[in-house]
C-alpha cells in the first residue's frame, strides 16, 4: 500500500466566466512525488484548472473563482501571487521562449527575486538545464537566441526555465501537443525523471500519453471530475457515457 | 437527356457570362486604383518638387545659422524654436502615452477605465489643431498665466501627439504574444516586471516608430502654436512667458508678406520641416519594420 501524501487539494473550486461555468465543485487532491494527470476532452476546463492552482486566472477580470486550493497545508490566498507562481511553476502548451538567449531564458526568473551573483546564476542555469535534459544540447553556446532551438528543445528549455526556481509543483499544460513523436517521447521520460524531486501536475487530452507517465489521474468533463483514482487502467472500466466517447475518440 | 445538355449549356453560358463581367469588374478597379495611384503620385512630386525648387534653391548657410525675425535674418530660431517645443511635447506626451498604453494592455475587463481611455484618445485624435490651440490660450497661457512660451506651446503639441503615441504604443504591446505575458507572470514577475521586461523591448521598435510619427506631425502644426508659443527674434529665455519661434510660422507669416526675402525664408522653412518629417517617417518605418 503506497503511503499518498497531499501537497495541493482543492476544495468546492468553481469558475465563471459571465454566466458560463467553467469548473463547477472541483474537490481533487494532487500527491507529492507523483505525475498527477488531469485528461479531458478539449474545452473541459483544464487548463483553466492549472490557472487556478497559480493563481494566473486572476489575471482576467471575467473569470470569477470560489472555492479553495492549499498548498501544503495553507490557502493558496495567504501566499503573495508572486510566491505562490514560485512554487507553483508552470509550463504552457506551445513552446514559447522569451526573445533573448538560452542563458537569459533560463535566468528569467532569478533575476526577477532580485541580485544574485553572477557564479551561483551561471550554476543554477546549468543545473536546470541539466535537469531538463538540455544541458548536453545547448552547453557549447549558452548565448545563441532561444528562437534557434528546435521545438522540443524549447519546450525544454520552458521546463529548465521553471525549474530554476524550485518549484514544489510543476504543471505542465499539454506540453507536448506541438512536439514531433521523438521530441514528445523525450518529454515524457522527463516527466517520469522530474517526479523524483518535484510534484508533476500533467493536463493533456492524449489518453496514451497519460498510459506512460500517470500515477494519478483524474478525469475532467465539462467543469466536472467525473472520475479519479491511481494509474489509467480504471478509466476503462468506467460506465459512464462521457467516458466512453472520450476514450473512443482518443485511440482512435 | 437532350434537356440536361440544354440545361448544362445554359448553365456554362450563365458562368461564361459572370466570369467576363467578374473579369471586366477586376479590370476596371485595376485602372482606377492605378488612376488613384497616379493622382496621389502627381499631388506628392508636385508638392515636393514646389518646395524643393523653391527651398533648396535659396537655402544658404547664413539662413540656417543666423536668428531672424520672419521678413529679415535667418530662421535659427525658428529651426531649434521647433525641435525645443517638439521635445517639450515629447515630455508631456511620451511617458503618459506609453504608461497608458501599458495600463490599458494589462487591462482585461471589457469595460472600465480602458475602454474610456481608448474612446478619449479617439476623440482626442481627431479634435482640430485649432481648437487645442484656443483650450491652450485660454487655460495654458492666460489662466495658468504661463503666456506665450515654450511650456504653452509645448504643452499643446503634448496634447495633440498623446492620442499617437498611445494608440500606436499599444498596437506595439498588443502584438507581443499573450503567451509570453503569461509566462512571464507565472514565473513570478508582477506587473511592472511584465511592463518593463517583456512588453517594453518587445514593443520597443513600434514605441519609437509612434513617437516618430508624432513629432513629424507635431513639427509640422502651426494652429495651436499660434495661440500658445506666440513669436521670438531669438531664442527663448526660460520656459514661462517667453515666445518661441517655430518653422511653420516662418511659412505662414512669410508667406503673406510683400516682400522677396520672406518668401525665399518661407520656402527654406518649409522645405527644411518636409526634409524633418520626411527623414523622421522613414526612420519611424525602418525601427517598425526591424522592429517587426
Amino acid at each position: 500500500m503506497i503511503h499518498l501524501e497531499n501537497i495541493m487539494e482543492t476544495r468546492k473550486l468553481s469558475v465563471k466566466a459571465g454566466q458560463k461555468t467553467i469548473l463547477d465543485n472541483i474537490d481533487i487532491n494532487i500527491y507529492r512525488h507523483r505525475v498527477n494527470t488531469i485528461v479531458g476532452p478539449s474545452g473541459g476546463g483544464k487548463s483553466t484548472f492549472l490557472k487556478c492552482l497559480n493563481r494566473l486566472v486572476d489575471l482576467d477580470s471575467n473569470y470569477h473563482v470560489s472555492g479553495d486550493i492549499f498548498l501544503e497545508g495553507k490557502n493558496i490566498r495567504e501566499y503573495s501571487e508572486i510566491e505562490l507562481r514560485r512554487r507553483v511553476g508552470m509550463v504552457f502548451q506551445r513552446p514559447n521562449p522569451f526573445p533573448m538567449s538560452v542563458y537569459d531564458n533560463v535566468a528569467f526568473g532569478l533575476r526577477l527575486q532580485g541580485k544574485v551573483k553572477q557564479h551561483e546564476m551561471d550554476s543554477m542555469v546549468k543545473d536546470s538545464l541539466r535537469e531538463a535534459g538540455l544541458f548536453d544540447e545547448v552547453n557549447d553556446n549558452l548565448n545563441r537566441p532561444a528562437s534557434t532551438l528546435s521545438g522540443g528543445q524549447q519546450q525544454r528549455l520552458c521546463i529548465a526555465r521553471a525549474l530554476i526556481l524550485k518549484p514544489s509543483v510543476l504543471m505542465l499544460d499539454e506540453p507536448t501537443s506541438s512536439l514531433d513523436p521523438v521530441a514528445k517521447g523525450r518529454i515524457e521520460e522527463l516527466m517520469i525523471q522530474l517526479r523524483e524531486r518535484y510534484t508533476v501536475i500533467l493536463v493533456t487530452h492524449d489518453i496514451t500519453q497519460a498510459r506512460k507517465v500517470s500515477d494519478h489521474t483524474s478525469m475532467l468533463f465539462n467543469g466536472k471530475i467525473i472520475a479519479s483514482g491511481e494509474g489509467v487502467d480504471f478509466l476503462e472500466s468506467s460506465s459512464s457515457d462521457a467516458m466512453k466517447a472520450f476514450l473512443g475518440d482518443a485511440t482512435v | 437527356m437532350k434537356n440536361l445538355t440544354d440545361a448544362g449549356e445554359q448553365d456554362s453560358g450563365i458562368r461564361w457570362k459572370s466570369s467576363t463581367l467578374r473579369n471586366a469588374k477586376n479590370s476596371l478597379a485595376g485602372i482606377a486604383g492605378y488612376l488613384a495611384l497616379l493622382a496621389m503620385l502627381a499631388i506628392m512630386v508636385s508638392i515636393f518638387g514646389y518646395i524643393i525648387q523653391g527651398g533648396a534653391t535659396h537655402i544658404t548657410l547664413k539662413i540656417i545659422t543666423t536668428n531672424g525675425n520672419t521678413t529679415t535674418g535667418g530662421i535659427l530660431n525658428a529651426i531649434i524654436g521647433t525641435w525645443l517645443l517638439v521635445g517639450t511635447g515629447l515630455l508631456f506626451s511620451v511617458p503618459p502615452g506609453v504608461l497608458g498604453a501599458l495600463y490599458n494592455v494589462q487591462s482585461t475587463s471589457h469595460g472600465g477605465i480602458a475602454s474610456v481611455t481608448r474612446l478619449f484618445t479617439d476623440i482626442l485624435t481627431s479634435v482640430p489643431s485649432i481648437v487645442i490651440g484656443l483650450f491652450g490660450y485660454l487655460i495654458l497661457v492666460i489662466r495658468l498665466g504661463m503666456g506665450f512660451s515654450l511650456l504653452a506651446g509645448g504643452m499643446a503639441l503634448g496634447i495633440m501627439m498623446l492620442p499617437y503615441v498611445m494608440r500606436i504604443s499599444e498596437i506595439s504591446m498588443r502584438n507581443v504574444p499573450a503567451e509570453q505575458v503569461n509566462n512571464a507572470y507565472a514565473l513570478g514577475a508582477d506587473t511592472i516586471n511584465v511592463a518593463y521586461r517583456i512588453y517594453l523591448p518587445q514593443a520597443g521598435a513600434g514605441i519609437i516608430s509612434g513617437i516618430l510619427l508624432a513629432i513629424g506631425i507635431a513639427a509640422g502644426e502651426t494652429a495651436q502654436l499660434l495661440y500658445t508659443a506666440g513669436w521670438n527674434n531669438a531664442l527663448p529665455s526660460g520656459l514661462l512667458k517667453s515666445p518661441v519661434a517655430y518653422l511653420t510660422y516662418v511659412v505662414w507669416y512669410g508667406i503673406n508678406q510683400p516682400s522677396a526675402y520672406a518668401h525665399q525664408l518661407a520656402f527654406v522653412s518649409a522645405f527644411i520641416l518636409i526634409i524633418m518629417v520626411t527623414a523622421l517617417i522613414f526612420i519611424s518605418k525602418f525601427i517598425g519594420r526591424k522592429g517587426a
